[in-house]
C-alpha cells in the first residue's frame, strides 16, 4: 500500500462547495492523545465506514473525509477526482445521474457530486484519494466546530485535494460521461440498523451501584427513544425517567459509550465527540463494538440495552477488530486492483 | 498504605480507571498530589507500550485509555497494580512542572452578574469577595467539561457557595465561577450553572498556540483584578 499512501503533492485541485447539506464537516481518526486538556476524541462517528471509504480510493484508513448527515452537499469537482460513499445509504447522483453506493468511483473534471437524503442510517463518509486537505490542528483534521477547529461545511467553500487519474481505470463502468464506478460494492454492515430496534449491548457502569434495583431494572426493561437534542456529543434518550441518585459525584473521566443519568432521570448516551469528564453518575457503558451503530441513530430511532460481561465486551471487542481488519484488507486489495497501476497517482 | 486502597475499574472496554477512597480529600490537594504521583508512575510504567492513548486526571480518579487490541487487559491490570505499588516516591508538582499563572479579570458589573448574591450568601461585601478570591493560589485539580477548562481548587472558604438553582442556557468565554469547593474559567461559551463573579480577557485554550490549554492539571494559578478598559486594551500579551 505503501505507494498509494504518498503524501507529496503533484498539483493541487479544488472542489466547490455548491450546496453544504444538513451538516458536513472533514473528519479523520480524531484525537486520541490530548484528553489531559480537555480535548474530545472526535473523528468519524462510525469509524468502520470511514475507513471503508477511505480504503476503496487507495488511501490509509485515517485520512480526512467529509461526514454527512442526513443530507449531503452538491460539490463541484474541479478535476478527476477519486472518491467513495459509504456508511447510510444515500441517494446520491452525478450529472444527474444516480450513483450505485459503497463504491469508488472515478470522477472526471467538472463533474458535480450531489448526496441527496438517506434512505437507511444517518451518515455517510465522503473519501477522496489523498484526503481532504482541512487545517491540521492537534494531529488531527477533524473539525470541531465548537472549540475554534475547523468549521461547518457552507456553500461557497473551497476545499483542496489531489487530483485522480485522468482517465477511469479500466473495467469501471461509466454512468455519465464524468463519472465511471467500479465493478464491486462493499457494505452489508447496515443491516445492524434496519432494525425497528436497535440493541446496545453494555457493560456496568462506573456507578452502577448507586441505581437501586428498580432503576437498573428500568433502564434494561424500557425502550427508549432518541431525543431531538442530540448531537456528535451526544444522545439524550426519551421514555419513563429512571430513579436518579441523588449522591454527587466529583467529575471523573468519561468514555464514548457512557450512559450518564442526571437529576431528571432520562440517559444520556456519550458519543465519540463528547467531553472528557463528567460529574453525572454512569450506569452502564456500550461496549466498543456496538459504538459504530450509535451514528445512525437519529432522533425518534428506539433503542434497548442488553447487559453483558467484561469479559464477553473484550471478547467481542477483539472479534469484531479481527473481523474489521481482514475486511478492510479485502477492500483495500479489491480497491487496488480496480484503480490498477494509476492507484498509485 | 493508602495506595493498597487504590480501586481499579474498567470503563467500558475503553479504559482503566485507578479511583482514590472516599476519605482521600479532594477538596484540600491531597488528592491531586497522590494522583499526580500516580499518572508520573504510570505513564514510567507504561513507556513505550503500544496501545496507550492517554493518561488523564479526574478529581479522585486517574484513567489509562487504551486501544485493546494493542495491549491486553490483563497486562493493563498488572503494570497498573505496578505503578500504584511505586507511586509513594518523591511528590510531583504537576503535569507541567514551574507553571504559575496570573489571570487578569474584571469582577462584577456585566461581567460578574452574580458577584452581589455570592456576597450576599457568604454574608461578606462585594470587595471582601473580591479581595479574598485574588488572596488565594490555586492548584488545577482537573481539565475537562470543555478543551481548557480547569478545575481549581484552593478557594478560601467564605467563598463556598452553592451553583446557581438554575442553570445559564449561556455563560461567556472567560467568565469566572464558583461552584462549592471549586473556582474556575469558562474557557468556551457553553451553558452552565457556576456563580459568575468575573472574566478574564485571557484565552484559556486556542488551538493556535503551540500550548494550546494554558493551564493543565498541577499548575498554580492566581487572580489580579483589573478595570475594563485594562480588559479591553492591556493585556495582549496574555492572548
Amino acid at each position: 500500500m505503501a505507494a498509494l499512501a504518498r503524501t507529496h503533492e503533484p498539483g493541487i485541485a479544488r472542489v466547490r462547495v455548491l450546496a453544504p447539506g444538513l451538516f458536513t464537516t472533514v473528519q479523520d481518526g480524531g484525537r486520541p492523545h490530548h484528553r489531559l486538556i480537555g480535548v474530545p476524541l472526535g473523528g468519524a462517528l462510525d469509524v468502520l465506514s470511514f475507513r471503508a471509504a477511505n480504503r476503496l480510493v487507495g488511501n490509509g484508513e485515517d485520512v480526512a473525509v467529509l461526514e454527512v448527515t442526513g443530507a449531503g452537499p452538491r460539490l463541484l469537482f474541479e478535476a478527476p477526482a477519486a472518491v467513495a460513499l459509504c456508511g447510510g445509504d444515500f441517494r446520491a447522483y452525478v450529472d444527474g445521474e444516480p450513483l450505485p453506493p459503497q463504491r469508488a468511483v472515478w470522477l472526471g473534471g467538472g463533474a458535480i457530486l450531489e448526496i441527496r437524503q438517506v434512505r437507511r442510517g444517518l451518515r455517510g463518509y465522503l473519501a477522496i484519494r489523498g484526503g481532504f486537505l482541512a487545517e491540521q490542528a492537534l494531529d488531527s483534521r477533524s473539525a470541531l466546530p465548537r472549540y475554534g477547529i475547523g468549521k461547518l461545511l457552507a456553500a461557497g467553500d473551497e476545499m483542496t485535494y489531489q487530483p485522480g487519474p485522468a482517465a477511469p481505470p479500466a473495467g469501471f463502468r461509466a454512468i455519465s460521461l464524468r463519472a465511471a464506478v467500479a465493478p464491486f460494492q462493499v457494505g452489508g454492515w447496515l443491516d445492524q440498523i434496519e432494525d425497528e430496534i436497535v440493541i446496545l449491548r453494555v457493560v456496568r457502569g462506573e456507578q452502577a451501584d448507586w441505581f437501586d434495583e428498580g432503576a437498573r431494572r428500568a433502564f434494561f426493561d424500557r425502550t427508549w427513544q432518541v431525543a431531538p437534542q442530540s448531537d456528535r456529543m451526544g444522545l439524550r434518550l426519551r421514555g419513563d425517567p429512571l430513579g436518579a441518585p441523588s449522591r454527587q459525584l466529583a467529575s471523573e473521566p468519561v468514555v464514548p459509550g457512557s450512559v450518564q443519568v442526571p437529576t431528571d432521570g432520562l440517559p444520556i448516551l456519550l458519543m465519540r465527540e463528547c467531553q472528557t469528564t463528567g460529574g453525572y453518575p454512569k450506569l452502564a457503558t456500550v461496549i466498543s463494538a456496538d459504538l459504530d451503530k450509535l451514528a445512525h441513530l437519529r432522533p425518534g430511532s428506539s433503542v434497548r440495552f442488553v447487559e453483558v460481561s467484561f469479559e464477553e465486551a473484550f471478547r467481542l471487542r477483539s472479534v469484531q477488530d479481527r473481523l474489521a481488519r481482514v475486511w478492510l484488507q479485502f477492500v483495500a486489495e479489491r480497491a487496488q486492483q480496480a484503480w490498477g497501476s494509476e492507484g498509485g497517482n | 498504605m493508602i495506595e493498597d486502597k487504590v480501586r481499579l475499574e474498567f470503563m467500558g472496554d475503553q479504559a482503566l480507571l485507578l479511583r482514590l477512597p472516599e476519605d482521600v480529600s479532594i477538596e484540600t490537594g491531597e488528592a491531586l498530589d497522590r494522583l499526580l504521583s500516580l499518572r508520573a508512575a504510570l505513564l514510567r510504567e507504561f513507556e513505550g507500550v503500544r496501545g496507550i492513548e492517554d493518561i488523564i486526571i479526574g478529581y479522585r480518579s486517574v484513567a489509562v485509555y487504551a486501544r485493546f487490541e494493542d495491549v491486553a487487559p490483563e497486562d493493563l491490570l498488572a503494570r497498573a497494580r505496578r505503578a500504584i505499588q511505586g507511586s509513594g516516591g518523591a511528590p510531583v508538582a504537576s503535569t507541567r512542572p514551574g507553571a504559575v499563572v496570573t489571570l487578569p479579570v474584571v469582577y462584577g458589573g456585566s461581567f460578574g452578574p452574580d458577584l452581589d448574591e455570592v456576597a450576599e450568601r457568604a454574608g461578606l461585601s462585594p470587595q471582601d469577595v473580591i479581595r479574598l478570591h485574588q488572596e488565594a493560589v490555586y492548584r488545577v485539580a482537573m481539565v475537562g467539561f470543555s478543551p481548557g477548562f480547569a478545575y481549581l481548587i484552593g478557594l478560601p472558604e467564605p467563598l463556598r457557595v452553592p451553583r446557581r438553582e438554575t442553570p445559564r442556557s449561556r455563560v461567556e468565554q472567560g467568565s469566572v465561577g464558583i461552584a462549592g469547593f471549586q473556582t474556575g474559567v469558562y474557557s468556551f461559551a457553553t451553558p452552565g450553572g457556576w456563580q459568575i463573579i468575573g472574566r478574564t480577557p485571557v484565552a484559556l485554550f486556542d488551538v493556535r498556540r503551540s500550548s494550546p490549554s494554558l493551564l493543565a492539571p498541577g499548575d498554580e494559578v492566581r487572580f489580579e483584578a483589573v478595570t475594563e478598559e485594562e480588559y479591553h486594551g492591556g493585556f495582549g500579551a496574555y492572548t
